[in-house]
């Protein structure tokens, strides 16, 4: 099994690669003839599922977004608000949000044992805990790995505004680390020339020179064709018509302003342009939820953030009839304590915090798990991160427990947990 | 002003703290056993590769391939000691070195260089501690770990001494930087446990740690037993610290509560039994008569020489041997001639493996194709990619004898490279893949495209304005970034491009060509 699948990916990725060759150096035919010979995708299109993650960054407050308790010692200054689900209720600031609670199931009561930023992100990305004898593909990785057969010139998985620190791909290889952006306003880094057309013709004209030195002094080095295959997909995508998902001028105004004129929000707008270009993971992320001091402050301005772009999303993702094939999640690496601080603020807190989920089989407008306003009594329900991750593996359509062989020779489960039937909708 | 003084009493009290925590963390600094050297050094060296040839030569059956061209291999030798190509200066240096000893003095000057200290600091890190973020300070203990290796490789103490030394050090753990190797583990005795075989005596016992594997020869116990030798390590105000106390298995399988008595899982002979668990562990890895110490530790050299293992994985000495006897003959000799780590990176570079061509070479046809009887194509890594961008874009070495302005500049550059292009970390020394965001770097991104643009020294200025002719001009290019001559239609074609132009053109061709250069195949990987 492990060895079967770490092959089948690697023959996929060098079938891959082969396709996406526009012939720089190589005769177009003998790759012509490799494109009829190429069996049909695993995957057919009307199959195809997609990820969307709001990354929360510095760990989000559930009692100011998806867990409120109004009127506790506790509860601070946030009011709760009904949703569209009966009996539901959010934080004042999701007004909008709440409107779309029948898409939306939130689990109240993650816990984690990971209070540390970069080990609450490692966990909340991975699925596993940080282990120094190996390092975990993201979940974004994982989807680029397991639909790798897609034929599209856009990267499968796209990572905006976060730098894509631990949206790496581990054991299962860089071929799978994201393509990392900024904010989407300005054109993807490094993607264009920075050299006019001639001048990069003239460069291209130059590698040509050498590459063919190369060949005639080492004749067939699987290296060369495997750094021209690279040479020519970069090439490939930096003069895509798919390109144009990355471009937000295509939209129209109106468009923009719905999903909020500031970074988050248009990172939301190319996250839904991404995946109708056929992007299989794309992660926008939100920092400055790392609200030690002035929580409420704080959350007064980040909450209005998310509130409009995740409602916009969900609403444009259910619009065209994406949001049956699209997961989004919305988590960050932990939540914060129940105890307001000295300076107004809430600590790190990892027993019983939230994340939301929507579309591509989850079953909306329930909450899973519930929490303590005092926070003494460990959460109702809790929901551990590896069963978190079976579940949402499930609703992709990757079977968690594909087995990878590590480079130490270890196979490792995608997932170790045991999905959740109430989140999928199965009960 | 309350606060003023309040913040200045505070910082004191901190201060005075960690000095009384430095001094009461030194105990008598012990010594491990010291053994001499039993032959004159010298005389061995070339008789050891000479053994080694004739050990490939048996298992290819046949003789070695010619060897690759003087330059090449000094390429080799850069990228492998120091991470980068070797400078124009550098290369004068090289050619102009008497018949035949080219290749052994630029050994000996990269050995010499401050670099290699650095550079080789850093490589080891990655094979003995995490890199992953795990507690308090991570970066900062680890960063300490690293200056005190690259501190090692300068005073050149014996390797096996060294290795003593991290495994059983106490103290805090900016006065004893040893001691990080167990605060990088989070001083956990199953963690460690697995480091120190895997790292020191490149054994898998780690995989035993949850249950027993069928036809495997380590045991749940051999784990378990080796674990408990670090049970007595504490973590407190005297920093790392030996206090005696039993190790207890913490699983959820029953287990709980059993005292393990720490045990060596094979020759308990040479395992003292008596004085701190640490020690005896200590003594037991690196003694002499322990087959898996010397190997451990020339296996990952070739590896990060030649760029594959000689056995199936770097840390797994039971897996397949590629060549026989090759393991035997080096391990024999670095353990005999005192642990020296700068005779072994000679003795493995004088090799045929190390001065073989490269060729074809493909996953499809390895059988006609004995092992290392041509040198390994291998994807750069980013620090080795990054280093030879910088230093293709100078003419002198970039060594640190520079200004501290170029230094720092030179240094930003290359953190946000390598930041960018993405750090294997401790993968690093598994075949790389590539992706499409680390070409898009390469291609267009700021390392390669300003290269030049920052100031009046950088190569192609100098190249376009002071090039004797079109055809100088091409070769010196070709010697900055490929480190080799072009050949004749290489240089009558680039000769082409550059003729007759002048000025601000003449400038865009030239850094046109540098481009060409640097994303071409011959830049990215070691060959």
């Amino acid at each position: 099994m492990a060895h079967s699948q770490t092959f089948e990916s690697r023959r996929a990725w060098l079938r891959r690669s082969s396709l996406a060759a526009i012939g720089l150096l190589a005769a177009r035919a003998s790759l012509l003839a490799e494109t009829t010979s190429a069996p049909t995708p695993r995957h057919a299109a009307k199959q195809r599922r997609s990820l969307i993650i709001l990354w929360l960054d510095g760990g989000p407050s559930q009692w100011e977004t998806f867990d409120p308790h109004p009127g506790t010692p506790n509860g601070g200054p946030t009011k709760a608000i009904a949703t569209a689900s009966k009996g539901i209720q959010f934080a004042s600031g999701l007004a909008r949000v709440a409107e779309h609670a029948g898409s939306l199931a939130v689990v109240r009561s993650m816990v984690s044992k990971e209070g540390d930023h970069d080990r609450g992100r490692y966990r909340m990305k991975t699925g596993f805990r940080p282990n120094p004898t190996v390092v975990h593909p993201s979940l974004g990785a994982i989807c680029s790995c397991q639909f790798a057969d897609d034929e599209i010139e856009i990267p499968r998985f796209v990572s905006i505004l976060g730098g894509g620190k631990f949206s790496r791909a581990g054991y299962l290889g860089e071929s799978f680390d994201p393509l990392v952006l900024g904010d989407p306003q300005y054109p993807p880094a490094n993607v264009l020339s920075p050299v006019s057309e001639n001048r990069e013709e003239q460069r291209l004209r130059g590698l040509a020179i050498v590459e063919e030195a190369l060949a005639r002094r080492a004749g067939r080095l699987q290296a060369q064709s495997v750094h021209r295959e690279q040479v020519e997909n970069a090439l490939a995508f930096m003069r895509s018509p798919a390109r144009k998902a990355f471009d937000l001028d295509v939209e129209s105004a109106r468009t923009r302003q719905d999903y909020g004129e500031n970074p988050f929000g248009r990172g939301c707008l190319a996250a839904r342009r991404l995946v109708e270009a056929g992007a299989r993971c794309v992660e926008v992320e939100l920092g400055g939820w790392d609200l030690h001091k002035d929580n409420f402050e704080g959350c007064a301005k980040l909450v209005p953030v998310l509130d409009q772009a995740l409602a916009q999303l969900l609403f444009e993702l259910r619009e065209r009839d994406l949001l049956s094939s699209t997961l989004v999640l919305v988590a960050g690496e932990f939540g914060r304590t129940p105890r307001i601080n000295g300076l107004d603020g809430r600590d790190h807190w990892t027993n019983g915090f939230s994340v939301a989920l929507a579309g591509c089989g989850i079953r909306g407008g329930q909450v899973l798990g519930a929490t303590d306003p005092a926070g003494v009594a460990s959460p109702v329900d809790p929901v551990v991160v590896e069963d978190l991750f079976a579940s949402m593996l499930t609703a992709l359509g990757i079977d968690p427990s594909i087995e990878h062989t590590t480079s130490a020779g270890r196979p490792i489960k995608l997932s170790d947990g045991k999905k959740l039937a109430q989140l999928l909708g199965e009960t | 002003m309350a606060t003023t003084a309040n913040r200045v009493f505070s910082l004191l009290a901190v201060v005075l703290a960690s000095c009384l925590a430095i001094i009461g963390s030194h105990r008598l600094d012990r010594e491990p056993p010291r053994r001499t050297p039993t032959k004159n050094a010298d005389e061995t060296q070339r008789e050891i590769s000479a053994q080694v040839d004739q050990a490939l030569c048996d298992a290819w059956q046949s003789r070695p391939t010619s060897q690759a061209d003087t330059l090449l291999i000094s390429r080799r030798l850069s990228l492998a000691l120091v991470g980068s190509i070797p400078s124009l200066e550098e290369i004068r240096w090289i050619e102009a070195r008497p018949g035949g000893s080219a290749l052994d003095d630029w050994t000996d000057r990269l050995l010499e260089d401050p670099r290699f200290n650095d550079y080789f600091a850093e490589r080891l890190a990655r094979a003995f501690v995490p890199s992953l973020p795990a507690q308090l300070f991570f970066t900062y203990r680890r960063n300490r770990f690293v200056s005190w290796l690259s501190d090692q490789m300068a005073r050149r103490p014996p390797y096996d001494r060294m290795v003593w030394e991290m495994l059983t050090a106490e103290g805090v753990w900016m006065d004893k930087p040893a001691v990080n190797f167990v605060t990088s583990h989070e001083r956990d005795p199953v963690l460690l446990a697995g480091r120190t075989t895997r790292a020191f005596l490149g054994l898998r016992l780690d995989c035993a740690q949850c249950h027993d594997h069928p036809f495997a020869r380590w045991k749940q116990s051999d784990f378990r037993g080796l674990a408990a030798f670090f049970s007595e390590t504490q973590l407190g105000f005297f920093g790392v610290r030996d206090e005696p106390s039993p190790y207890r298995v913490s699983e959820e399988d029953g287990m709980v509560g059993e005292i393990i008595e720490p045990v060596v899982p094979f020759d308990p002979s040479l395992d003292p039994a008596r004085g701190r668990k640490r020690e005896r562990l200590a003594n037991w890895v690196i003694s002499p008569s322990n087959p898996f110490f010397a190997k451990a530790a020339v296996n990952r050299f070739w590896t990060l020489l030649i760029g594959d293992p000689l056995t199936a994985a770097v840390d797994d000495l039971e897996s397949p041997e590629k060549v026989p006897d090759v393991l035997d003959i080096l391990a024999d000799d670095f353990r005999d001639q005192g642990h020296d780590l700068r005779r072994l990176i000679r003795n493995i570079t004088a090799t045929a493996a190390f001065r073989a061509k490269s060729e074809f070479h493909s996953p499809e046809q390895p059988a006609d194709h004995p092992p290392f009887r041509s040198f390994p194509v291998r994807r750069l890594r980013s620090d080795q990619l990054a280093g030879s961008i910088l230093q293709s874009s100078q003419l002198q070495t970039m060594n640190g004898g520079e200004h501290w302005i170029f230094r720092f500049v030179a240094f930003i550059d290359r953190f946000n490279f390598v930041e960018e292009f993405g750090d294997r970390k401790d993968e690093e020394l598994e075949p790389a893949s590539g992706n499409l965001p680390q070409r898009l770097l390469m291609m267009n991104g700021n390392v390669v495209n300003d290269r030049g643009n920052r100031n009046l020294f950088s190569t192609f200025r100098r190249l376009s304005a002071f090039s004797p002719s079109d055809e100088k001009c091409v070769e010196t290019a070709y010697l900055v970034c490929l480190t080799r001559r072009p050949d004749p239609e290489e240089l009558e074609k680039f000769s082409a491009m550059l003729k007759s132009t002048a000025g601000k053109q003449r400038e865009q061709v030239v850094a046109d060509m540098l481009w060409s250069l640097v994303n071409s195949t011959e830049f990215a990987w070691n060959h």
